[in-house]
């Protein structure tokens, strides 16, 4: 039984909230400014807490970066109405650990609340091993012998293709992979233009491994000049 | 009633009686200004010079008859003169025979018989009877006495009586050198002519013979030329002239005259041949002669003067009314508004007076060439013979018809121009002197006005001028006085001091022109330095950097308010998100605790689908206003558009291929680098993706092409589709925000993808447009090259 810390000055959101995650059995701690929920990290032990920025009292970015000054390691998901990509990353920078934005899909922040509880229970806590056989990339887990992927643990089933072309971007992480590359890589043959099939397989192990594939975690595009793989920016 | 007046017809009709009553006007003007020239100013035929002057040839006839009867020359009644017969029929005229007989005297039979024939076989109303008183001799007219008689019952008492009725007559007595005239008038008979005749009379034919010069024109108070009377009796005559002396002094000596008496006294006498009474006189009209004809001439001029002056002055009135009018309608025509202008409107005036001034003179040449080639007289006889030539009439009016035709076009000409106001432009002198001219003097004058409107600066600089002019005028004055130090000094301190006026105010230009050409290039920030500049040029930078201050806070006014409207829409976006994820969310529970199949459902799925619709809506709405102010930060970057475009394109496949459309791609198979921000490049190439995606039509092709086209620097991506509705709005309205190729606003689609997408593109320093073509929607993407 995870207790789950849920702060928003909306009571209505925080409601909702707590009824999705009660749905799957986590327990919620209610707050509904910064100072209600610093109180509550001190009174009770949450695994995790999903914070609104803008607050009354200390807004989500200055209870996040007081929390981590206290040493607390739970993760931290923001949730806010601000879209900004330096919105996003300042708040990442501060030390959450994702970033939804308001309206949010019910599903979607239940499966990143999994995948975060999930890294920061099971994984979080166990050295990634970098084995030549086995590539871990935040919650991304490929074992070249068995040739499973899992994400967050969870199994996901690629194409032998698919396969191939994730492998060659987890390989190389933060390495960038133009599509002609890609090609000639995986069909050892060189690419002769016209052809958008890199980019539709990349569509296809994106709708599998992210949660939402229009904001990947894992699988980036650098648009004009290719793909990688990286955890989080 | 506009088109009836200016219409061709009605000139046409207009020209015609305008020249028909200046034709009827001139004609009758002739013949009324001939009568004064017939007959002056006189009631009687007697009295006009035409009469006297038939009179005194038959006077001078009748003198020089006598003379040859007196020598003693008989008629012999045989054989007449072929010549005399010639001229007895009337084949050579009178005058040029009897002036050669006159003149050239030389007393023969030809002569005697020709003056015979005149005064004694031609049927005449002249009547004559010289007495000689000394041999009582008496030489008279055939019906003479029977005439007498009729008139006063005895030649005795006719010639006692002296006068005779109201008629012309003239009795002389070269014994007492009396004379009376008769006919009302005392210059009837002319001075020269009658003092001729008594000459005549008294002397013997020899001696009038050997002086010459007693000719017919005996001048004695005539100022006629003598000269073309002399030429042209050498041109009849054919005879040597004798050499006369210059005057007859014995005649000039011997005669005295007394003013308006007419009485001739012969001073000293040196032995008269004889004494004679003359009368002479006309007598009523008893048969057809020259005098019967003069008179019927000049009593019809008389009537025509009556008849004509009336009918000359009303055509002529008439004429000069139909002229204004023609004058008015000249250059106007129903079709087209202003004057009309003929093709030889257009050939220079002057060449059109020219013209005019030859025509007009032509009449008064021809006048002259006629009256040179014949007597003076004739021309006064042409008048007087007037009915003689009038079979001619018909052929003068033919001319006078076509001298106003050619008349009138030129004249009409030039006051078309006058009317239409180009006659100066149409002129030698206006093209090229007066219109030129004009426009130097518009030039000075203007000139001069703009040098009045900134006098006081010019009085300035003139000031400036006068003060260097003096300060060396100075200096001058002081070498003059042998000063030369002191000279020397002022001379040098002025070339210092405007050394370094040019120097200061070079340095004020260069600090102008150089802040200026920033100003220029969009550097608003910039100031002209005005510190030590002369007082002028520091005025013209305070009034540059205050205009530079105006600008500058007009567009940071811009700005501001730019940003401010976008931090708004960003400020309400999340006001609206917030309230909006409760509904999504609250939504969804309601999802989940219904069944999943009813009405009730439906309706939660419409609310849900909509809500998110209303996200995006905002999510498009913060971003076009944000690409709009551009307070987007780019990361400009060079990259490979074609990747790119593969990137955006096959995220898409899969949405093409569920709206049944097939991609054709043609992009070049090198690299084509470009340099701009990728994510904002991508944005650009989905919005049009998508917008192909929601209205192409299902089932055809859609094309993306990427071109270099030569020498802009750009690549150039082009989408087409087939639009799936009629495309009635322009490529314009298309980029409008909120407008969509449909105006039902049910559709997916916030209408704000390719305005954003405009925005952003000019943003990378590209551009984005549209072009329609029937059904065929073409979206133009330019990205600047690396």
């Amino acid at each position: 039984m995870y207790q789950i810390l849920v702060c928003d000055d909306d009571k209505e959101i925080v409601e909702a909230i707590r009824i999705y995650l009660s749905g799957e059995g986590y327990q919620v701690i209610a707050a509904y400014n910064g100072r209600e929920a610093l109180e509550a990290v001190h009174n009770e032990t949450p695994h995790l807490a999903i914070l609104d920025i803008m607050m009354p009292e200390m807004d989500g970015l200055r209870l996040t970066g007081k929390l981590r000054e206290e040493g607390y390691a739970f993760p931290i998901l923001f949730l806010s109405a601000k879209t900004e990509d330096t919105d996003k990353i300042l708040g990442l920078n501060i030390g959450a650990d994702d970033y939804i934005t308001k309206p949010f899909r019910p599903l979607e922040l239940i499966a990143r609340v999994k995948s975060a509880l999930r890294r920061y229970t099971t994984f979080g806590s166990l050295p990634t091993e970098d084995t030549a056989q086995c590539y871990t990339i935040g919650g991304l887990v490929i074992n070249d012998e068995t040739k499973e992927v899992t994400v967050d643990g969870d199994p996901v089933r690629l194409t032998p293709t698919e396969y191939s072309m994730l492998l060659l971007l987890v390989q190389n992480r933060g390495k960038v992979f133009s599509t002609e590359q890609i090609f000639s890589a995986v069909w050892n043959e060189p690419s002769y233009g016209a052809d958008n099939i890199v980019a539709v397989h990349i569509r296809h192990i994106r709708e599998k491994i992210e949660i939402n594939p229009r904001e990947p975690r894992y699988l980036k595009v650098v648009w004009g000049l290719g793909y990688k793989i990286d955890w989080q920016g | 009633m506009k088109r009836i007046i200016y219409s061709g017809v009605t000139k046409t009709v207009l020209a015609f009686t305008l020249i028909f009553c200046c034709c009827v006007a001139m004609h009758y003007g002739f013949l009324t200004l001939r009568a004064p020239v017939l007959y002056g100013s006189t009631d009687s035929v007697y009295e006009t010079k035409q009469y006297s002057e038939l009179f005194s040839k038959y006077v001078e006839r009748t003198a020089v008859y006598v003379r040859y009867r007196e020598d003693g020359y008989e008629l012999s009644t045989l054989d007449v003169d072929s010549e005399l017969a010639l001229l007895l029929n009337g084949e050579v005229t009178d005058d040029d025979l009897e002036t050669a007989l006159f003149n050239v005297y030389e007393p023969n039979e030809t002569a005697f018989y020709y003056y015979h024939a005149k005064l004694n076989e031609e049927p005449t109303n002249y009547q004559y009877y010289v007495e000689n008183t000394q041999t009582g001799a008496v030489y008279a007219s055939a019906d003479f006495e029977q005439y007498a008689v009729e008139k006063s019952g005895s030649l005795e008492a006719f010639l006692t009586s002296g006068i005779i009725n109201e008629n012309i007559y003239l009795i002389l007595n070269t014994e007492n050198n009396r004379t009376m005239t008769g006919g009302g008038n005392n210059n009837v008979l002319n001075r020269s002519t009658l003092l001729w005749s008594m000459d005549f009379l008294r002397r013997p034919l020899d001696e009038m013979a050997e002086d010459l010069h007693y000719d017919y024109n005996y001048h004695i108070s005539d100022d006629s030329s003598h000269t073309s009377d002399k030429d042209h009796l050498e041109s009849v005559s054919n005879i040597e002239p004798t050499p006369t002396p210059a005057a007859s002094p014995r005649l000039n000596s011997e005669i005295t005259i007394e003013e308006g008496e007419m009485r001739v006294e012969l001073v000293s006498s040196e032995q008269p041949n004889g004494t004679y009474l003359l009368y002479a006189f006309v007598a009523d009209n008893l048969v057809k002669d020259d005098f019967t004809v003069l008179s019927e001439n000049i009593s019809s001029a008389k009537s025509d003067f009556n008849n004509g002056l009336q009918t000359a002055i009303y055509y002529g009135l008439f004429s000069l009314f139909l002229f204004v009018i023609s004058n008015l309608l000249s250059g106007k025509k129903s079709t087209e508004e202003g004057i009309h202008l003929h093709f030889y409107d257009r050939i220079f005036a002057e060449f059109i007076i020219a013209a005019l001034l030859v025509w007009f003179s032509l009449p008064y040449l021809l006048w002259h060439i006629v009256s040179n080639r014949y007597w003076e007289t004739s021309v006064t006889q042409f008048l007087t013979d007037y009915p003689n030539y009038s079979q001619w009439i018909p052929f003068f009016h033919g001319c006078l018809i076509l001298f106003l035709f050619v008349s009138g076009i030129l004249y009409f000409s030039l006051i078309r121009r006058l009317k239409a106001k180009t006659f100066l432009h149409s002129s030698l002198l206006g093209r090229f002197i007066i219109l030129p001219l004009g426009k130097l003097f518009r030039y000075i004058g203007k000139n001069l006005k703009e040098l009045y409107h900134f006098l006081p600066s010019f009085g300035k600089t003139l000031l400036y001028l006068g003060g260097g002019l003096l300060w060396f005028a100075a200096a001058i004055a002081l070498f003059l006085f042998n000063l030369t130090i002191p000279a020397l000094v002022l001379l040098i301190l002025g070339i210092v001091i405007c050394a370094i006026l040019c120097l200061r105010n070079m340095l004020d230009r260069a600090r102008i022109s150089e802040s200026t050409a920033q100003m220029s290039v969009g550097n608003l920030s910039i100031r002209i330095p005005t510190k030590s500049m002369l007082p002028s040029n520091k005025n013209l930078s305070e009034n540059i950097n205050q205009i530079c201050d105006g600008l500058n806070s007009a567009v940071e006014e811009q700005t501001k308010s730019e940003r401010m409207k976008t931090e708004l829409i960003t400020n309400v976006s999340h006001d609206i998100k917030t309230p909006l994820t409760s509904i999504i969310n609250y939504i969804e529970l309601i999802k989940n605790e219904l069944p999943q199949e009813g009405a009730v459902a439906g309706y939660a799925e419409v609310l849900s689908q909509k809500s998110w619709r209303l996200k995006a809506l905002i999510d498009d709405l913060v971003e076009a206003s944000k690409a709009a102010s551009g307070t987007m930060s780019l990361d400009l970057i060079r990259f490979n558009a074609v990747e790119l475009l593969r990137q955006a394109v096959g995220d898409f496949e899969e949405r093409l291929t569920e709206q049944n459309l097939t991609l054709c791609m043609e992009v070049p198979e090198t690299p084509v680098n470009v340099l701009a921000d990728g994510a904002c490049t991508h944005r650009i190439i989905e919005n049009m993706l998508s917008n192909v995606c929601k209205y192409a039509l299902s089932g055809t092709r859609v094309f993306i092409s990427l071109d270099l086209p030569e020498n802009t620097g750009l690549a150039l991506l082009t989408v087409k589709n087939t639009s799936a509705s009629v495309l009635t709005k322009t490529p314009e309205e298309l980029l409008t925000r909120f407008s969509r190729g449909n105006d039902d606003r049910s559709g997916e689609g916030s209408g704000l993808g390719l305005s954003i997408a405009e925005s952003l593109a000019e943003l990378q320093g590209g551009s984005f447009y549209i072009e329609t073509d029937g059904d065929l929607f073409k979206a133009k993407l330019t990205i600047p090259l690396a």
